[in-house]
């Protein structure tokens, strides 16, 4: 993971200027952006007494032990009666049992009663033979699971007297740590934390799959960060794309601000506006789906009643083929995630990785961004195509019209037409051996690629959608890499040029009757949103966190003012004139 | 004291919650409970033993029950594998 040192300074405002900005690429591993205080936590082990004890003593010391694991069970239940998720109370609920386990109270009580250790010492004993085994095992996920055991082991000994860890203060932003438990997750999502840095730990971590259960943003594997950032010190983390900004100048905390989640209403607020059609003020309706990555995030899909995922990004499911390395494992992830989303349309982007800021293959590219990426990358590796759309082809034949297929990075026709050719193939084979298959399924390309938007009209004829991939396409456009803090200031989604770009493509997109839908950043913003619909259009997806705000504004304007409102934009010359006129837009509530 | 085989079946194999799932429900019979593989013997009320198993999907164990209500107790666990540990993961 590479890191990049930048010197930034911001004329316009002197609050950000005197320290550098620094960004981190780590591993997104709970989406949302967030803001903040950094607590930097070095986790200590805790210091054990050693030496032996006396005969008389054992019996004192053997209360000490149960009477440690009664309060840590009191704490953990307490715990688990606030918690709302399936995921994280089954996660209590495991780690319960490992404090009730009898073995290890066995353990402990015969390292007390035969080997005279004191109850600390006993404790400690008794643990470490359990993770030297579990650290020992070749299973990856094992191995993420071991900061649980060292958490429980802690806390036991912290509560048999050892003497204690320095604990977090009770207002925390974002907490910065090497690893982080899942029950500490699950403290500090009770203490309005805003987010959770770890420099190791992976994706498949249950802390992370606590917080993306609750809606916390995470990034993981953000290697260096210990030692870039220091208490206190401001940070931005974009849970969406694993990236870390120490010192965030002010169009990063802009952007971040922007796209962070609606804390100005209550929970019950956003189900409220979440419940009501979505229709505009004047009856017009419009559709809002979910971007989605891993299963955790599916109850907050259903609580704000998204009309299926707009983009399933798999690339959690490459980079993790431990897991899901058979086709039958992703057939499973696929199932999961129509099982839970009633009958509404699930969009599958196959994966888009490759180059070596995609982590996924060891050939490195001195221009990742520009290279083998996306369906390039999944042409030549034909293997890892097949398998994919094998699962995906298993799963809309048992879901028929509801899998809709997204292909990324394509940047020729000659790319539709093998992957159309490697659809077919497929279908052909699993009809042979009997297998339900969807025959019209939808195949559509991510517009990111200017090239491919302005020829939009030779790929519309190839194609059932388009999808517009707002992230890459400006980045593309404005020759911006967005993750170079000198020149970050520069990209902004809401760029004219952009705006001609995705106009350019919804018309051609409707001249050829194809359905044009929106996912990137731009469709998270509201009256972006707005804009996007009044240009007609057919469906936004979004960051489930990010559905509230957007629906609110929606709901109250009119179809007309949001097509005046496209044809406005089309009038700005620049950024600052796009600014203006939404601000504008969004003030005036009662225009027309 | 009866003895059976079963195969893992569930994606993510004997992971912490599956592994609680067994633990809670062979903790419900009066039978003492052992499972085998590779020559190892754990205890199946122990959730960290089951853990040290690292069963992944399609990984064989024979399980042993032994006292007053092993039947049942068997019946109870070997239908919990086999069902891939629905209810508890989901």
């Amino acid at each position: 993971m590479d890191l990049k040192k930048h010197y930034h300074r911001d004329m316009s405002e002197q609050e950000a200027s005197t320290k550098e900005e620094v960004v981190i690429q780590g591993v997104p591993a709970s989406p949302g952006m967030a803001i903040g205080k950094a607590y930097v936590y070095h986790k200590k082990t805790p210091e054990i007494e050693d030496g032996r004890i006396e005969e008389e003593e054992i019996s004192a010391q053997i209360q000490i032990f149960l009477n440690a694991r009664k309060h840590l069970k009191k704490q953990w239940q307490k715990l688990l009666a606030k918690e709302k998720t399936k995921q994280s109370k089954a996660i209590l609920t495991a780690q319960i049992a490992i404090i009730d386990d009898p073995d290890l109270a066995d353990q402990i009580k015969s390292n007390i009663k035969d080997k005279q250790y004191g109850a600390q010492q006993a404790i400690d004993k008794a643990f470490a033979k359990y993770i030297d085994k579990l650290s020992k095992t070749d299973n990856a996920m094992m191995a993420d699971r071991l900061i649980d055991l060292s958490d429980i082991r802690d806390r036991l000994l912290e509560a048999a007297g050892t003497k204690s860890v320095p604990s977090f203060s009770k207002n925390v932003d974002i907490l910065v740590s090497k690893e982080i438990s899942p029950r500490e997750v699950i403290q500090l999502s009770h203490q309005n934390i805003k987010g959770f840095i770890m420099e190791q730990g992976g994706n498949t971590s249950h802390a992370a799959i606590i917080a993306r259960s609750v809606g916390i943003p995470a990034v993981v594997g953000a290697k260096g960060v210990m030692e870039q950032l220091k208490s206190e010190a401001t940070v931005c983390l974009d849970g969406d794309r694993g990236l870390i900004s120490i010192n965030p100048s002010t169009q990063t905390r802009k952007r971040v601000e922007q796209l962070r989640g609606d804390d100005t209403h209550t929970l019950e607020e956003q189900l409220t506006i979440c419940r009501q059609p979505s229709r505009t003020n004047d009856g017009t309706p419009f559709t809002i789906r979910a971007n989605v990555e891993f299963p955790e995030e599916l109850e907050k899909v259903q609580q704000f009643r998204a009309k299926g995922i707009g983009l399933l990004r798999t690339e959690s499911v490459y980079l993790n083929q431990e897991q899901f390395g058979s086709v039958q494992k992703q057939t499973a992830f696929y199932e999961k995630m129509l099982a839970q989303t009633e009958d509404h349309p699930v969009v599958i982007r196959l994966f888009d990785v490759g180059g070596d800021k995609f982590q996924g293959t060891k050939i490195s590219e001195s221009n990742p961004y520009l290279g083998w990426r996306g369906i390039r990358m999944l042409l030549d590796e034909r293997s890892i195509l097949r398998d994919q759309l094998k699962a995906i082809l298993i799963t809309a034949g048992q879901h028929p019209g509801r899998i809709k297929l997204l292909v990324p990075m394509v940047s020729t026709v000659d790319e539709i037409t093998e992957v159309k050719k490697e659809v077919k193939k497929c279908q052909q084979n699993l009809a042979g051996i009997g297998m339900a298959i969807d025959q019209d399924i939808s195949i559509g390309i991510m517009v990111e690629i200017p090239s491919v938007a302005i020829g939009a009209a030779s790929f519309a004829d190839q194609v059932d959608f388009f999808s517009i991939g707002t992230n890459d396409l400006t980045q593309y456009l404005l020759a911006v890499d967005r993750g170079n803090a000198l020149i970050s200031k520069l990209y902004n989604q809401a760029h004219p040029a952009v705006w001609k770009l995705i106009n350019h493509t919804v018309e051609v997109a409707q001249k050829n009757a194809i359905m044009v839908d929106v996912c990137g950043e731009l469709a998270a913003d509201p009256v972006a949103a707005a804009c996007l619909l009044g240009m007609g259009v057919s469906s936004l997806s979004m960051s489930p966190i990010r559905i509230p705000g957007v629906k609110k504004l929606l709901l109250n304007r009119s179809a007309d003012e949001m097509k005046e409102l496209a044809k406005q934009v089309q009038l700005c010359v620049n950024v600052k004139e796009v600014e203006a006129l939404f601000n504008k837009w969004e003030d005036n509530i009662n225009h027309v | 004291m009866i003895k059976q085989k079963v195969v893992i079946v569930n994606d993510a194999g004997l992971h912490a919650r599956p592994a609680a799932a067994l633990v809670k429900c062979s903790s419900r019979f009066k039978s003492d409970f052992f499972i085998h593989r590779y020559g190892h013997r754990i205890n199946g009320k122990s959730i960290l033993g089951v853990l040290t198993l690292a069963a992944e999907q399609g990984a064989e164990l024979e399980l042993e029950v032994d006292g007053p209500d092993e039947k049942k107790a068997m019946e109870a666990i070997d239908e919990l594998i086999g069902n891939g540990f629905e209810e508890a993961l989901s």
